[in-house]
């Protein structure tokens, strides 16, 4: 019930900064942007609202875990990107400097726990489960 | 499966920045050494003028560059030719100088070598939508190979696209992120005869690094000492591109020698250019880049500065925009301001002249061949001060001059005749306008007509102002008589201008205000011998150091700067007009006392030029500043070998030896009553102008002593109608009035009042009693028993005042 619950209150958690994230948060509408993230915020609430169910639908784990696959592959191919950039245009034009690290740095913090390490953590928790 | 895939996005992220790292880093190929950079220049140099080319050095022989060399040559700002070489650079230079030989005069050249090329990376989907080429970097589009289907957009050309003020380049080349892409690939396309789409399709397009060679090579690492100077070059630039108003005209491209068009005035540029121009004036230091920062600060603030939101915050405000960079870099140039103090060269024109030698024992004493000393009782005094003069009609005044200019042909020469009506008064202005009539026309034969008002104007040779304004309008006449000659018209041309310098404005109820067009400053340092028993003075020397501008004629300048020091010499130790009560009391200006070559000493002079961008050659006015900074020098001078404290000029013997003031407090003894220090203290103001003068400087010094010292002088007279001793003065006074020898009733009551007023206040009852009969004398001392003590002292000191007015009269 502890699992579960954890995994409701990360999806929950995750699902509103993501909607938030895209509709509040950012200046300006860029449909990719857009549409990814309001789906994996639905996705994410919708992961949080079946695991709390008192009475799962079948293949409600399953979906749960797609959600999450899914989480994980957005946040790693964002990382991916980003650690990318970074090292073109350090090509580009030298060493990006103390600024341009501390400026990548956050923004891999900020995707890093939501997006990798918490999905990651799902995952194990999930295989666990499914596994006993 | 999750430990795979993380496992596999590790390493994938990993190798996709190594990917990116190293298909966009471009490892940077060699340079030329310097030696050989600057003969690259040399070279083209010469071959365009057909001189002998020098030969090139070892290093430029082995140098091989990472691709191919460009040369491209512009004229007037516009790119005349291009050719792209190998990668040797003296078969390349010695091919371009044989392919673009026809380059016009004046060209200049730009030697660029490929130290590196990388693909543009537009593949990866993210970074493809920035789209940017750095600006450090060029572009090459190559299709097919070969020379003939290549083509190139280098630094420069990118630069071109940028909207930033090449002439001051920024500190970072690259500091911006680049350019847009498409439009250059456009540009590509078309140097290759090919559309955008066929250019993608068949072309090959990379960066390139193109490094261009430098006529002087920089130093690996720059010395304090190379980043002032070209500070100082930089804010002279920005100084000289800077309109009367403050504002910069920002039309001078360096890069390309030729006008910046089509770039509208920046309000963030104009307070940066000030705010930089307030560093150098701090750094350096460098006064007319201050006045230039300040200039720049009083345009934003008349033109731009407004309160934003209702609060009193300023801002910047243009074309409705609030633009906070520009009021940001406002405050910072306005604090560099406020932080670098100076505003006049003090300390500079101080330590010129402190800097100069001192001159030796003199051989010549005080008072010359006479032989009045042999060195006995001569001491010698060093002063030093410092003034400063407003130059031209300030406050508003409509201050201009006219100036007409014929340019003909005489017998076969050009002739140059100028005309104005300025008076030439032995400050050399007839030199100068002949001078800068050569100057501006190029003419050997200048004549200089005779001053005449119907040219028009010029105004007084007064306010050190004509080198300045008639030199100005000279000047403006010669340009337009040029630009007409340039135009091909045919000769005679003749201009008539009449030049005003900036305006001024009058001050303001608070005394505020661009009253000025400029002020020149100078320093004096005296060094005199005083025999300090005659009072005889001998100045041994005079060093000044003087901020001129731009010194128009230095020989002219220096006889200026002498002849004011002269004058300066004379009204600190002989002339003087003296005026008694609106008379002029000097017999006749035959025995005036002038300077002669007799009493001048050796002048050292060193000239400071800081050019005042606002005036024509930068100049300032020089007649008038010396004679205000020589006379105090002097009697600075004095003062350090009297100890005396010599507070008028000119300074006589009697001064110096302390007869003056010792004549003077017994020419007045008995005015006051037993009390020389009243005519002691009042002698610091000396010379008087009249009796008025005289009288309201002694009751000035009665009423500033201290409160003990005026009960003194009303302890010092005598009580009235009394058998005591008098002086002189007192006894007549109150004979006049009948007060002497009296008896009976009137005696006593006398008797019983100063008794009684005495015991009262504790000093006798003063009266003018001139002012009075017998009887009128005692009603009022009966009366006066009722005041208080400080009222009482207060009557005391003014009857006294009267008592001492009444006596000065009677000794005219």
């Amino acid at each position: 019930m502890n699992t579960n619950l954890a995994i409701a209150c990360a999806q929950a958690v995750l699902g509103a900064l993501l909607a938030c994230g895209v509709w509040l948060g950012l200046p300006a509408r860029w449909l990719p942007v857009d549409l990814v993230g309001t789906a994996l915020a639905a996705g994410a609430l919708s992961a949080a609202a079946i695991v709390l169910a008192p009475k799962r639908p079948p293949l409600a784990l399953r979906w749960v875990r797609i959600v999450v696959w899914a989480e994980l592959g957005v946040g790693t191919l964002t990382v991916t990107l980003l650690a990318a950039s970074m090292a073109q245009l350090a090509g580009s034009y030298g060493p990006v400097g103390a600024g341009g690290a501390v400026l990548m740095g956050t923004i891999v913090a900020l995707v890093l726990p939501y997006l990798v390490a918490l999905p990651a953590l799902q995952l194990h928790w999930l295989r666990s489960r499914s596994e006993s | 499966m999750l430990r795979v895939y993380l496992t596999a996005w590790v390493g994938i992220t990993l190798l996709a920045c190594a990917v990116m790292y190293t298909r966009s880093h471009i490892a940077l190929g060699p340079m030329p050494d310097a030696v050989s950079q600057a003969w690259a220049f040399a070279y083209l140099t010469s071959a365009q003028r057909g001189a002998p080319a020098p030969p090139p050095p070892d290093g430029a022989r082995a140098y091989r560059a990472s691709g191919p060399i460009l040369v491209s040559a512009y004229h007037r700002g516009r790119l005349v030719a291009r050719f792209v070489g190998g990668r040797e650079l003296v078969p390349t230079l010695e091919r371009a100088v044989a392919r673009i030989a026809s380059v016009p005069r004046g060209a200049i050249w730009r030697v660029l070598v490929t130290r590196g090329e990388g693909p543009l990376l537009s593949s990866v989907p993210g970074l493809a939508l920035l789209s940017l080429v750095p600006l450090r970097d060029g572009l090459v589009a190559r299709v097919g190979g070969g020379e003939a289907r290549t083509a190139y957009l280098t630094p420069d050309d990118l630069l071109e696209r940028e909207a930033y003020d090449t002439a001051v380049r920024p500190p970072i080349p690259d500091l911006t992120f680049g350019t847009d892409l498409d439009p250059l690939l456009a540009e590509l396309a078309e140097a290759l005869s090919l559309t955008a789409e066929r250019l993608q399709a068949v072309a090959e397009v990379s960066r390139v690094v193109l490094t261009p060679l430098t006529a002087a090579a920089p130093a690996e690492h720059a010395t304090r000492g190379a980043v002032l100077a070209a500070a100082r070059e930089h804010a002279l630039f920005l100084l000289r591109h800077q309109l009367p108003d403050g504002r910069f005209t920002y039309v001078y491209d360096a890069r390309h020698n030729r006008a910046r068009l089509g770039v509208g005035y920046s309000l963030a540029r104009h307070a940066g250019t000030a705010f930089f121009l307030a560093q150098a004036a701090r750094a350096l230091p460098m006064p007319e880049a201050r006045d230039g920062a300040v200039r720049a600060l009083t345009w934003l603030r008349q033109e731009a500065l407004a309160t934003c939101g209702g609060a009193e915050r300023a801002c910047a405000v243009w074309r409705e925009r609030v633009e906070f960079g520009a009021s940001a870099l406002a405050a910072l140039a306005s604090a560099e301001l406020l932080l670098g103090g100076e505003l006049a060269p003090v300390r500079e024109l101080l330590d010129s002249v402190s800097a100069r030698p001192l001159p030796g024992p003199s051989e010549i004493m005080p008072g010359g061949h006479s032989n009045t000393t042999h060195g006995e009782g001569v001491r010698r005094g060093i002063g030093y001060a410092v003034g400063y003069k407003n130059v031209g009609y300030s406050e508003g005044f409509d201050d201009y001059s006219t100036a007409r200019v014929r340019l003909s042909i005489e017998d076969g020469e050009p002739l140059v005749e100028v005309h104005t009506a300025a008076a030439e008064v032995g400050q050399g202005i007839m030199t100068v306008s002949a001078q800068i009539a050569r100057t501006e026309l190029g003419v050997e034969r200048v004549v200089v007509l005779d001053a005449d008002t119907a040219v028009g104007s010029a105004g007084s040779s007064s306010a050190s102002r004509q080198t300045y304004v008639t030199g100005g309008a000279v000047k403006a006449a010669c340009e337009a008589v040029r630009e007409r000659w340039q135009a091909g018209e045919e000769l005679p041309i003749e201009e008539t201008v009449e030049w005003r310098h900036r305006p001024t404005r009058p001050l303001d109820a608070n005394g505020q205000g661009d009253a000025h067009v400029q002020y020149a400053f100078s320093a004096h340092r005296a060094v005199v011998d005083v025999d300090t028993e005659l009072g005889l003075v001998r100045v041994v020397e005079l060093a000044t150091a003087q901020e001129v501008g731009k010194a128009m004629n230095p020989q002219a300048l220096e006889g200026q700067i002498e002849g004011g020091s002269a004058q300066g010499l004379g009204l600190a130790l002989l002339e003087e007009i003296q005026v008694v009560d609106g008379v002029v009391r000097n017999a006749s200006f035959m025995d005036y006392l002038l300077p002669t070559i007799l009493d001048m000493p050796p002048v050292r002079i060193e000239v400071l030029e800081h050019a005042d961008p606002t005036a024509p050659y930068g100049l300032k006015g020089v007649g008038e500043p010396p004679n205000i900074s020589t006379p105090p020098a002097i009697a600075a001078a004095l003062r350090a070998a009297t100890g005396r404290e010599l507070r008028r000029i000119p300074v006589r013997p009697e001064h110096i030896v302390g007869l003056g003031e010792e004549a003077f407090v017994a020419s007045l003894d008995g005015v006051f009553e037993h009390s020389p220090w009243v005519a002691r203290a009042a002698y610091v103001h000396e010379p008087f102008a009249g009796l008025d003068d005289l009288h309201a400087a002694l009751v000035a010094a009665m009423r500033e002593a201290p409160r003990e010292r005026q009960l003194e002088l009303i302890r010092a007279h005598p009580e009235l109608a009394m058998r005591e001793e008098l002086t002189e003065a007192s006894s007549r006074e109150q004979a006049s009035a009948g007060l002497q020898g009296l008896a009976g009733d009137e005696a006593d009551r006398w008797r019983a009042l100063n008794a009684a007023y005495r015991e009262r206040f504790g000093f006798p009852l003063v009266i003018c009693v001139r002012e009075h009969t017998r009887d009128s004398l005692l009603a009022w001392g009966e009366e006066r028993l009722g005041n208080d003590a400080d009222d009482e002292v207060e009557i005391a000191l003014g009857e006294i005042a009267k008592i001492a007015r009444l006596r000065l009269e009677e000794r005219r």
